[in-house]
């Protein structure tokens, strides 16, 4: 059963490498081998590099966002405050939703004539201007806040249980050193979070890998193509614009950061086994 | 002297610190109510634009209380909201929704119950690569195998059918289950397992018997998060469920971008609403096991 | 030579008191053990001291100073975590001089004091490791060192051996005693529950329970005038046998009575005057229990012999309880199944048996 779930995966993601090789259109075809000439198309395909262009910045954005934020909000929830139940249960609630709903919903608040600008401009500051999503240059902090928004609420509660996590005598240990409280989380809890700051890392980056739902539900790739992401970009390929070969060689482009991800992970726990292994020496 | 000795002694700090309220304490909840202001505040929005009518919301002051309260918005975003080809609001969404989650959920733990179970108690060879297939089955952009599914599905006849979207969820929830049933029962003393191998128990007894048993809080983590998850999808239902087991989360984007006739923002939040509220059920009524479904979701190795 | 005194003392967490109205004094220079079962309240003490804890009622004094409001950092104090609670992503030199660079010493005094700790722990070569590169003992030198550091006159262990296996217990109990030997003008209190450490460590001893001091006497008083019941009964191992009578007076001469015994008095030294016919509970140490083939008083009939090499507890039914006896580690009792033994007046404990108080 194993063997054949596994197996499943590893077909396809071969079938979809071997597809972009080809010249399919609607219909898988194996007969012509038309070798990269797909990627040559989509890496001149503009609509591809601002995909590209956004998930870069999207990504790098709401992920340093996310995770500062997440950090802050753990630390202070951390400092024994009153009702830290009801404050997770709101950072929290976002993440039980849908991306479809959070996109809706921030394009309801983001409206520009109807959304928090008018209401704002309404109460008396004519000046006051949040419309990111009708502006191509904007648009993509749009996203980002929506995606924060989504997002933090997780990173908090993944940080916070590493925080609680930590021996209570480290703390009691740095007030009788007298260090300061934010010291002692910046300079030592921080660096003993590491397992949960990759954690929430790694949960923040697959999300932003396979950001589609937001998408479709906030901006659909608007205006324009301002949007746009890679993984809309396979997905149209190969539903309305009909151009397999074209979106499986976007779809390849997609493994890579995993892969390097991966790559990355199993590096650092080899380096880490060899130190174990040295320091049992 | 002594006088001046004594009177300090007199006056001399005892018993509890005074508390003073300190500006970081003052800090730490400015930050903390401004976080929270800003993570309740759509949730506001939402609930507030659903209860008014078209004309006020037109004013354009989303943060107001309804001048009067309606709840047409919301007979009219279950029962009558158009998708562009049909009328029937939200509803058979919600029961596309159900009919899909319940046995995708039961269907996915059963069988990840088991992977899990067998990759962490019956060492056979080649178990730790199947591990490392699945967590890099975890982490793989969906985009690279929903092509060759749907593939597959339509040469079994079964795309675009509840049975196939059913399956699918089955499949994409497979590695990130199964990872979460292995860690745990790796978890559990090995001597248990040995225990019942010299009790005579085969694989099935000790799977039934004893494992099972001692997974119930697991399975409650999984419940969750495959509930919410399943619930929550987009991707899969719009490709895969076919026009007649559309789930909710297709149906509501649907209605929303609709574009005939002027568009009614307070029916559009009320099936918003409508569409978050299982989830958020979930995860009101689960409180901290949410967060611990979470943290288990987001383990690795 | 810094003088701990605690007044009054309450701790509370909400609705729970866990320590109230304590009062200790501890000497400069005194090595003070607090010792108890889990849930005594001996390292709350300990926390309240330390300033880690916020206290409901009353004062602490440390070197003449009220500190009872004052931050731990301000205390002159140094302690010593059971977890060494050691800052895992720092190297040993980074844990020791953490503190003092916070407290913006300078650098030529802090290589100076981290020079002096590191050669009295023997901790110099390990000096740029990381703690999870250190073995147990290792880390817990490391931790001692980062309290010796800080130059204080107070140090405070909570039970800082608990984690170690039992060989390097003794080992690290013993240099604790050195460095205390060495460090001859700093006061030390110290958490445990492990009465060895407590009785070969401390100059006194203060046996807790339920929040309150037991008694606070030195180890050898401790041993053999325990106070109470509740000390009588934790101190010691095997348990003191425990007897349930009265104590009555026939013609002058006091004995312990009950249904099997009557155990006269002489060479006990009462504490006070005692009414005849007061319930009482005669308590005697398994090594005191004497076998005396020809003018032994009871019959016991050996039941189990535990050899332990050093010694060999034998227990026994006798005068209608269990017994416990400690002999020599050679001793041979092959084939006995009956002794008789006696009770040494001069070696028994005799407490109250409604208040548990020493009589």
């Amino acid at each position: 059963m194993i063997a054949v779930g596994v197996g499943l995966y590893v077909v396809g993601i071969g079938y979809s490498v071997a597809l972009s090789f080809t010249n399919s259109k609607l219909l898988p075809k194996f007969d012509t081998f038309v070798g990269l000439a797909n990627y040559d198309r989509l890496w001149s395909t503009g609509r591809w590099l601002i995909s590209v262009e956004n998930i870069w910045l999207f990504g790098l954005l709401s992920i340093a966002l996310n995770m500062l934020l997440g950090f802050l909000l753990a630390a202070f929830m951390d400092r024994r405050v009153r009702y830290e139940d009801t404050f997770r249960t709101i950072l929290l609630y976002p993440y039980a939703m849908s991306l479809i709903v959070t996109g809706l919903v921030w394009q309801w608040m983001m409206d520009p004539g109807l959304g928090i600008q008018s209401a704002m401009q309404n109460w008396g500051f004519a000046g006051f201007s949040f419309a990111p999503l009708t502006n191509p240059d904007t648009a993509i902090f749009g996203v980002v806040i929506a995606g924060v928004w989504q997002g933090t609420g997780v990173t908090m509660a993944i940080l916070l249980a590493g925080l609680r996590g930590i021996d209570e005598d480290i703390w009691k240990a740095a007030r009788v050193d007298g260090i300061p409280t934010w010291r002692t989380y910046v300079f030592i809890a921080l660096p003993m979070l590491r397992g949960a700051l990759a954690t929430a890392f790694v949960l923040q980056a697959v999300s932003v890998v396979r950001v589609y739902d937001l998408i479709v539900g906030l901006t659909g790739g608007g205006p324009g193509i301002a949007t746009e992401m890679p993984a809309k970009f396979v997905i149209d390929h190969i539903t309305n614009r009909v151009n397999v070969s074209l979106g499986m060689a976007a779809a390849t482009m997609m493994l890579l950061p995993i892969i390097l991800l991966i790559g990355i992970n199993l590096f650092i726990d080899w380096r880490r086994k060899a130190v174990a292994m040295r320091a049992a020496t | 002297m002594t006088a001046v000795v004594a009177q300090d002694e007199f006056f001399a700090a005892a018993g509890p610190r005074p508390r003073r309220v300190s500006a970081a304490r003052i800090g730490v909840y400015c930050f903390l109510i401004g976080a929270a202001l800003f993570f309740a505040l759509p949730l506001y929005v939402m609930v507030v634009t659903s209860l008014k009518d078209l004309g006020e919301i037109r004013l354009g002051n989303i943060f107001n209380w309804p001048a009067e309260l309606t709840f047409e918005p919301w007979i009219a975003a279950w029962s009558s909201a158009c998708t562009g080809r049909t009328c029937e609001g939200i509803r058979p969404g919600f029961f596309n929704s159900i009919k899909i989650t319940v046995p995708s959920v039961i269907l996915s733990i059963i069988i990840a119950a088991i992977n899990g179970y067998a990759l962490s108690f019956w060492r056979f060879r080649g178990a730790n690569f199947f591990f490392g297939l699945l967590i890099f089955g975890a982490f793989v952009p969906y985009q690279v195998v929903i092509y060759p599914l749907i593939i597959f599905m339509r040469e079994v006849g079964l795309f675009a059918t509840l049975p196939g979207i059913i399956i699918v969820h089955t499949i994409f929830g497979m590695p990130i289950l199964t990872l979460l049933y292995r860690n745990y029962f790796s978890s559990l003393p090995e001597e248990l397992f040995k225990a019942a191998r010299v009790d005579g128990a085969g694989f099935w007894a000790i799977f039934f018997r004893v494992v099972m048993p001692m997974a119930v809080p697991i399975s409650i983590v999984a419940v969750i998060l495959q509930v919410t998850g399943i619930w929550n999808d987009f991707l899969f239902g719009l490709v895969f469920a076919g026009r007649d087991n559309m789930p909710m989360t297709v149906q509501l984007n649907n209605i929303v971008a609709t574009t005939t006739g002027t568009r009614a923002y307070n029916v559009n939040m009320s099936a918003t609403i409508l569409t978050a509220a299982v989830p958020l059920a979930v995860y009101f009524i689960s409180g901290r096991w949410f967060v611990r479904g979470i943290a288990a979701g987001a383990v690795k190795g | 030579m810094a003088q701990v005194k605690i007044n009054k003392l309450g701790v509370s967490f909400g609705a729970l008191q866990v320590l109230s109205d304590l009062d200790i004094e501890i000497e400069g220079g005194e090595f003070v053990v607090l010792l108890g079962p889990s849930g005594c309240g001996k390292s709350t003490l300990l926390n309240a001291i330390a300033g880690l804890l916020d206290v409901s009622d009353g004062q602490i004094w440390i070197d003449g100073r009220n500190v009872t409001w004052e931050e731990p950092k301000d205390r002159g104090i140094g302690m010593v975590f059971q977890s060494y609670a050691l800052y895992p992503r720092m190297t040993v030199e980074g844990n020791l001089s953490f503190g003092l660079k916070m407290a913006r010493v300078p650098k030529a005094e802090i290589a100076r004091r981290i020079n002096a700790a590191a050669e009295l722990l023997h901790i110099d070569k390990l000096m740029k490791r990381r703690p999870s590169e250190l073995s147990g003992g290792q880390r817990q030198r490391v931790a001692i060192g980062r309290a010796l550091v800080r130059d204080v006159r107070v140090y405070l262990f909570d039970e800082p051996l608990s984690n170690l296996d039992a060989a390097l217990r003794t080992e690290l109990r013993v240099e604790l005693k050195r460095l205390h030997q060495e460090l001859s003008n700093s006061t030390m209190i110290y958490v445990t529950h492990d009465q060895v450490e407590a009785l070969t460590l401390a100059d006194r001893i203060a046996v807790m329970h339920g929040g309150i001091i037991q008694q606070f006497d030195k180890p050898r008083n401790i041993y053999h005038r325990p106070g109470n019941l509740f000390v009588a009964g934790f101190v010691g191992s095997p348990k003191m046998n425990f007897l349930d009578g009265r104590i009555e007076e026939r013609s002058g001469e006091r004995a312990f009575v009950s249904d099997e015994v009557t155990q006269p008095l002489n060479g006990y030294a009462f504490a006070g005057n005692v009414r005849s016919g007061t319930p009482a509970k005669l308590g005697i140490r398994p090594e005191h229990v004497r076998i005396d083939p020809d003018q032994g008083m009871y019959d016991a009939d050996v039941e189990l012999v535990e050899p332990m090499g050093a010694e060999t507890v034998v227990w026994c039914n006798a005068v209608g309880h269990t017994i416990s006896l400690r002999l020599e580690g050679d001793v041979a009792l092959e084939g006995q199944k009956r002794l008789r033994i006696s009770f040494p007046g001069e070696r028994l404990n005799l407490f109250d048996a409604a208040s548990g108080v020493r009589l």
